[in-house]
């Protein structure tokens, strides 16, 4: 219901009240249940069976007008070392998959410096948002093509220096004038300005031969030199754009630690005003954008594992209701990387308890399905020192209070030894399309079907007796590396 | 077509290069490959030059996108030159060019190089073309960049400040340099007895592979005048439009800095191949 303001009071929370949060959370029922069908698939294909790159960091894309379709990214370089990056491609519901090179800029070890992908709803165009691989600074661009299958590449609508962590999300217009025309929002940090680096790239007509992007300045507050890489948006059919990021407060550049405030901005029509994301306002100072918690701290330093950390941030609004919307983040508590799970019902203006709260876990992504089912996708460290395990686990609820759990994976955290930053990728990624929910993570990629407790296909060669990764001949054993993984559950 | 892109890529070049027998004709081995009047089942013969991954490929059938209107027939041997395209099953690859094999191509295919070798070589090759200055020699300190150093005496920011060493991103290259002393100077001009390497630090994706110096580190350093940025302190830019990157840099880039950005760019004395080959061909060229 775009323009509402709901009644009620404001519940910006602050670190200190965080704890008694906890407990509330830790109380909520979550259940192992194994009633939703599952498929987890290793989309590396065949044909590169003797790879063993660091493929972390993925990114899905599925065609909401065609669910078969379904493109992912992942730091892969192109197999011949070519001029262009690849994307993964299926076009059968992520059964199976191949690898295609039509990215911009790769680089010869990694692909890209980061990629996300989304399909327009209504034209099967694929955006992307990347940093390019062959570039000395941070150089954004964002991309489309209208056959994600096919050889040609992709086509670069903006290209800009030092922006960070481009999210890429695509809504189209369902009525009215511009009915049909895809709105593409491009979270990213700009760190081409000072200050208020929080930023939604913003084209009200993606498809255009000639799209026109505006940098829209989504922080309002005075911050600490800058803000936090990740920009998350999230549109809602209706028009309403939700948008959460990590606004710093506070920095210390020898030591990574500081303090930030998770802030939740909103737009009631799309981001097209003179004041886009203005729409919500903190009482409390009068200024843009809810800050949901206050002074959380993070260390730009930090490690969990060999996954670096910082502060991650999710959010989805409910495509049933864009009064509902879901975040997660993520903050330092002692020793823990805490992650929490929120909700708001009334567009964003109070917010619930903590509805989970998951010590050591991180890359959250948050989807709701068109029954108002949520599911929260996170990778959790488990174990102790010299047996830890990264977990990746998909919780559901209907009511954010009863919960059940699928693990998708349990993996060794030690192996392989990191190649680079980040281990796992700053972010996994989740959708729903429909019912189902449809993801991507990534993991070490030890062929062990207990690993996968809900199931796996391997497309790339594999004794699943011995453990073992064979190359293309199908005999020579392979290095156990990160690879990407796809899933789809069954709402 | 929107005025920024593909005027700044590069033509292709091909990365894959091979002797093969075309097999059939509008066909492929995979099914996802579009097949048009173009699209070529190709056995591979001799894999003459290809990254380590694609090396073991002989004998295997492959599809290849024909290029050109070059008339090719079932049965044909050709050499192809390609470029990737699609990797499932199996792999599908597009030809930049491709020739019929002529007694002109026999030294090649008699060669006994490892076609990752070569490929390496040329890599190698292309890099020491570019390069600014190729020097042997030996890291004896490494250190902070000077405005970097400066910058961090201050370490903290509240609301308000700007983070005294710049913004801050995890793809932060973290300069560092390496002074290196001089043995000798095998491309460019030098003349002093050491030369400063600006080399990122940093373990990010964006960095990944770039050669991490230590003092007693001996080789061949080939290096290259990069533009690397100084920290933007209070800059601002308005906001607007999706610029389009500019060819010309932003005033707040250090221009001239050498730096080492690629593992090919430092290679051990130890090591064979690689750089210390091409030098000594360049000497043998000269003699």
């Amino acid at each position: 219901m775009p323009g509402k303001r709901a009644v009620g009071q404001s519940r910006s929370r602050s670190s200190k009240t965080a704890g008694k949060k906890q407990k509330r959370g830790k109380r909520k029922s979550v259940s192992k249940a194994s009633a939703p069908a599952v498929l987890v698939v290793n989309i590396i294909p065949k044909s590169l069976s003797g790879e063993t790159n660091q493929d972390s960091e993925p990114s899905i894309a599925v065609n909401p007008a065609n669910p078969l379709q379904i493109a992912a990214s992942a730091f892969t370089p192109d197999p011949l070392k070519g001029s262009f990056a690849p994307i993964y491609v299926s076009n059968d519901g992520g059964n199976t998959w191949t690898l295609n090179s039509i990215v911009p800029g790769n680089n010869r070890r990694t692909g890209t410096g980061d990629i996300t992908l989304q399909f327009s709803k209504s034209n099967s165009t694929l955006y992307a948002g990347i940093l390019r691989g062959d570039s000395r600074t941070t150089r954004m661009n964002i991309l489309r093509t209208k056959n994600f299958a096919g050889a040609t590449p992709m086509e670069i609508l903006v290209d800009r220096k030092d922006v960070d962590q481009p999210y890429v999300q695509v809504a189209s217009v369902s009525s009215g004038a511009d009915k049909g025309k895809d709105r593409v929002y491009v979270g990213n940090n700009d760190l081409g300005v000072s200050g208020s680096s929080a930023t939604i790239d913003q084209s009200l007509n993606g498809g255009a031969a000639n799209p026109n992007f505006n940098s829209i300045r989504v922080e309002s507050r005075t911050t600490a030199g800058q803000d936090g890489p990740p920009v998350r948006p999230s549109i809602h059919p209706d028009g309403t754009a939700y948008a959460i990021y990590h606004s710093w407060r506070t920095f210390n550049d020898k030591s990574g630690a500081g303090t930030a405030d998770i802030v939740v901005v909103r737009d009631d029509h799309g981001g097209a005003g003179a004041k886009p994301f203005t729409d919500l306002v903190d009482s409390t100072d009068g200024k843009a954008g809810i800050r949901v918690a206050q002074n959380t701290k993070f260390n730009f330093n930090g490690v969990l594992g060999q996954q670096r950390t910082g502060g991650d941030v999710a959010l989805v609004v409910d495509p049933t209701n864009s009064d509902v919307v879901y975040i997660a983040y993520n903050d330092d508590h002692g020793s823990f990387y805490m992650l929490h799970l929120l909700r708001s019902k009334d567009r964003g203006q109070t917010w619930s308890p903590e509805l989970r709260t998951i010590r050591n876990a991180l890359n959250p992504a948050l989807a709701i399905n068109d029954a108002g089912k949520v599911a929260f996708l996170y990778q959790q460290l488990a174990g102790s020192k010299g047996t830890q395990r990264w977990v990746t686990k998909v919780e559901l609820t209907k009511n954010g209070t009863n919960w059940t759990m699928l693990t998708l994976a349990s993996v060794p955290a030690d192996i392989p030894i990191a190649d680079f930053d980040p281990y796992l990728g700053d972010y996994a990624h989740l959708m729903a399309v429909g019912k189902d929910f449809y993801g991507i993570f990534s993991a070490n990629n030890t062929p062990k079907k207990s690993n996968f407790p809900n199931g796996i296909v391997y497309q790339r060669n594999a004794n699943w007796t011995t453990n073992t990764l064979l190359g293309v001949d199908n005999t020579k054993a392979v290095a156990i590396s990160i690879d990407p993984f796809f899933f789809k559950v069954t709402g | 077509m929107p005025a920024s892109q593909r005027k700044t890529d590069p033509a292709p070049k091909p990365t894959f290069v091979f002797k093969g027998t075309i097999k059939k004709l509008k066909s492929a081995t995979m099914k996802d490959v579009p097949v048009n009047e173009r699209t070529a089942i190709v056995t591979l013969d001799q894999i003459i030059e290809a990254p380590p991954g694609l090396a073991d490929y002989n004998g295997q059938d492959i599809t290849v996108q024909l290029s050109g209107r070059t008339k090719a027939s079932v049965g044909q041997e050709m050499i192809f030159h390609t470029i990737s395209w699609m990797y499932g099953e199996s792999i599908a690859v597009q030809a930049i060019s491709q020739e019929p094999v002529k007694s002109s191509h026999t030294a090649i295919l008699a060669a006994a190089a490892d076609p990752a070798d070569r490929h390496a070589q040329r890599q190698t090759r292309e890099r020491f073309n570019d390069a600014d200055l190729v020097v042997s020699g030996k890291v004896v300190a490494v250190r902070l960049p000077a405005e970097k150093a400066q910058g961090l005496r201050g370490a903290s920011a509240a609301a308000s400040n700007q983070i005294p060493g710049g913004p801050v991103s995890e793809h932060d290259p973290k300069w560092r340099e390496a002074v290196v002393e001089v043995d000798d100077v095998h491309k460019g001009a030098h003349k002093k007895k050491q030369v400063v390497v600006r080399f990122p630090a940093s373990t990010d994706v964006m960095w990944f592979g770039a050669p991490k110096f230590h003092p007693g580190q001996q080789g061949y350093f080939m290096l290259h005048k990069t533009e690397v940025e100084k920290p933007k302190q209070g800059q601002t830019r308005k906001p607007g439009k999706g610029a389009v990157a500019s060819a010309a840099e932003p005033e707040d880039v250090t221009t001239g800095a050498y730096t080492a950005l690629d593992q090919m760019d430092f290679q051990p004395y130890h090591e064979p191949g690689g750089i210390k080959t091409i030098i000594e061909s360049e000497a043998m060229m000269k003699q």
